[in-house]
């Protein structure tokens, strides 16, 4: 079996705890509970016949990823960076927080960028989102319907056991 | 017969006389009732003797009432015996846990400098007059007693916290995710506390001590029931190192079920085929 480590990162409030929460435990919780530090767990998925063993860290949120240990993101394969549909100010930084995460990530490793709570906004508000940021975004997830957190990580785990 | 209408009646004389008898009286009575009625006053008269008799218990409270309140603790404890125990029992136990183990640490650390006492000439002469008088085997059973054991063998890769070999006695369904939090908790406190280039050594709990050695790309723990003394601690580092340099030099990034299983083989047979916890 593969092993790798994976990140999720992104601003405070923006769903990382419920999409990990979501993915790991299949539950969501309305409860706002903000993350100290970090939070580690495992999942294993089925990638192209072969297991792969995800080992998800949450890392507690920050206004700019600088601020985040920068030990925390060593060793790791991939990176889904969230952010919140319904509040810019998460993604007003991502281009700056992606060129930042790419130079402490060692070579070959992914970064999914993620717009997350797609059940309190319209189409057309996701396609204004999508247009304003200008780095193309990966998935549009939906933590507490749960709609694509599975299709996020199988996306990920797919590019995860070619490196 | 003609009745003289001027002249009063008996019950008017009778209200008279009880005017003039009683004015005193109740003028008094009109007073007590306006006292009465009237909340300010009242409590300008009354408020002195509360005051007074709160003063009173105040001072004498733990006298007055003994009696009542001990009767009322005694039922209450009888009566909810094992919701006090629920409710102090889980302090209890840490605190006795705690103090014993740290009883045992000072034992330990005791006897350890005995030991290295023993080594001089003054040493020298109390054991030979221990071997012909006879060997103290409380003191060799109580040692025994106090030994810390090896719980848990990781290792880890040092950066990304993925399980490389893992051991242990029984068999453990979250080994990686402790491994990842392992590394998280590790790095967090390097980070946070950082002196130069220095690693966290060391986790110390009441009742159980894990021991850390880094490597270049990986590090190893090990999870201790018991706590280990500074001797002990140095024995176990030699350990981990002698283990790291025999075992361990071929160590890849890339980590397969085959180097997983291999290197949890060797951990096992190093670590968990002795019975005794140290190295001697």
């Amino acid at each position: 079996m593969i092993s790798k480590k994976v990140i999720l990162t992104g601003s405070f409030g923006v769903g990382k705890t419920s999409l990990f929460n979501q993915f790991i435990y299949e539950k969501f919780s309305d409860k706002y509970l903000t993350t100290i530090g970090v939070k580690v767990n495992k999942k294993v998925i089925q990638v192209n016949g072969k297991d792969l063993s995800i080992l998800l860290w949450d890392i507690a949120g920050e206004v700019a990823q600088d601020k985040v240990p920068t030990s925390y993101f060593l060793g790791a394969s991939g990176i889904i960076y969230v952010f919140d549909l319904t509040r810019p100010s998460t993604y007003k930084n991502l281009e700056s927080d992606i060129a930042y995460l790419k130079g402490l990530l060692k070579e070959g490793s992914i970064i999914k960028i993620v717009g997350n709570k797609k059940d309190l906004v319209t189409d057309d508000q996701i396609t204004q989102v999508i247009d304003d940021i200008s780095l193309p975004v990966d998935i549009i997830t939906s933590a507490k319907t749960g709609e694509n957190v599975e299709n996020m990580f199988a996306l990920l785990g797919e590019e995860l056991v070619v490196t | 017969m003609v009745m003289d209408q001027s002249k009063p009646s008996n019950d008017e004389l009778m209200e008279k006389l009880k005017k003039i008898l009683l004015k005193e009286d109740r003028e008094e009575l009109d007073k007590l009732k306006a006292l009465i009625n009237s909340r300010e006053q009242l409590s300008e008269k009354v408020a002195p003797i509360i005051e007074e008799r709160l003063d009173f218990l105040r001072q004498n409270f733990p006298e007055e009432y003994k009696g009542v309140i001990n009767k009322i603790i005694e039922e209450k404890l009888k009566s909810s015996q094992a919701q006090i125990i629920d409710a102090i029992y889980p302090a209890m136990g840490k605190m006795i846990k705690k103090y014993i183990n740290h009883q045992f640490v000072q034992f330990k650390e005791s006897v350890d400098n005995k030991v290295k006492n023993s080594f001089s000439v003054k040493g020298f002469m109390q054991r030979m007059r221990s071997k012909f008088g006879g060997v103290d085997e409380t003191e060799v059973w109580m040692r025994e007693l106090s030994k810390a054991s090896k719980d848990e063998v990781f290792v880890i890769q040092r950066d990304s916290g993925l399980l490389i070999g893992h051991a242990s006695l029984k068999e453990s369904d979250d080994k990686e995710v402790v491994a990842g939090m392992f590394t998280a908790i590790k790095s967090f406190v390097e980070d946070a506390f950082k002196k130069g280039q220095e690693d966290l050594g060391s986790i110390d709990g009441n009742t159980y001590t894990i021991q850390i050695e880094n490597f270049k790309t990986f590090y190893i723990a090990i999870v201790m029931s018991g706590k280990l003394t500074i001797a002990e601690k140095e024995v176990l580092s030699n350990d981990i190192l002698t283990f790291a340099d025999e075992e361990l030099s071929f160590v890849s990034s890339d980590i397969t079920e085959d180097s997983f299983d291999m290197i949890s083989n060797k951990l096992k047979a190093y670590f968990f085929n002795q019975k005794e916890v140290l190295k001697t």
